[in-house]
């Protein structure tokens, strides 16, 4: 396994990779809906 | 608030724990878990900050403590954020950027396209390169034991197979 930190794509200070994902209304996201005021992500699951 | 979830089955299993939860934030599904992947989390739940810019102010990816809201830590810092203070490092990065979560994502391909078996193998694969990946390993057991998930999560059954599968830490 490599080490570690260096091998991720984004940490402090950067902005998201560009991503599109939909949203359980349908509603497509991309990147600048995630600006304008401070946000969190809450990454989850059912399990 | 917005919502990641990261159930590969995605809407049929997110909706019904949204609402069970009483989640009233928009809730994106990230099936293949390309949205985790950048920050090689090993389990859920999982917290990015975000500035107005779009900037990632902090990242909770530890396993202690998790990313759990009712913690009172975890509220202070939702708080600072939202403040547009910094939040207090909780615990050490146990991110790992091992990759696991790409190969994940192929695997999530496979299973889409209903080759449940196939996605099984390369979930297997990602699992080698992270052994201590929770996304990973949840997966593939929530695709061959899905009564161990739904309608209810057995965390006893997920113990007794963590050892069966060789893996000697508690269940996080």
């Amino acid at each position: 396994m490599t080490s570690l930190e260096s091998s991720l794509p984004v940490g402090l200070g950067d902005t998201l990779p560009d991503f599109e994902l939909t949203d359980l209304d349908g509603n497509r996201w991309r990147n600048e809906d995630l600006t304008g005021r401070a946000s969190v992500l809450f990454y989850f699951s059912s399990w | 608030m917005v919502g990641v979830a990261q159930d590969v089955q995605g809407e049929k299993r997110v909706r019904p724990i949204v609402e069970a939860a009483g989640i009233d934030y928009p809730v994106l599904l990230d099936p293949d878990s390309r949205m985790a992947a950048a920050f090689g989390f090993q389990i859920t739940p999982a917290g990015v900050f975000l500035d107005g810019d779009g900037r990632i102010r902090y990242i909770h990816g530890s396993i202690e403590p998790q990313f759990d809201v009712a913690d009172p830590r975890v509220r202070a810092n939702l708080h600072l954020h939202l403040a547009g203070r910094e939040p207090v490092p909780l615990a050490g990065d146990s991110r790992l950027g091992s990759g696991a979560l790409a190969v994940f994502a192929d695997g999530a391909a496979l299973y889409t396209a209903g080759d449940v078996p196939g996605a099984i193998r390369a979930w297997r694969g990602a699992l080698e390169l992270d052994p201590d990946n929770f996304l990973v390993r949840s997966q593939i057991w929530a695709a061959e034991h899905p009564e161990r998930f739904w309608p209810a999560v057995d965390r006893e059954w997920q113990s007794a197979q963590l050892k069966l599968e060789g893996y000697d830490k508690p269940l996080p």
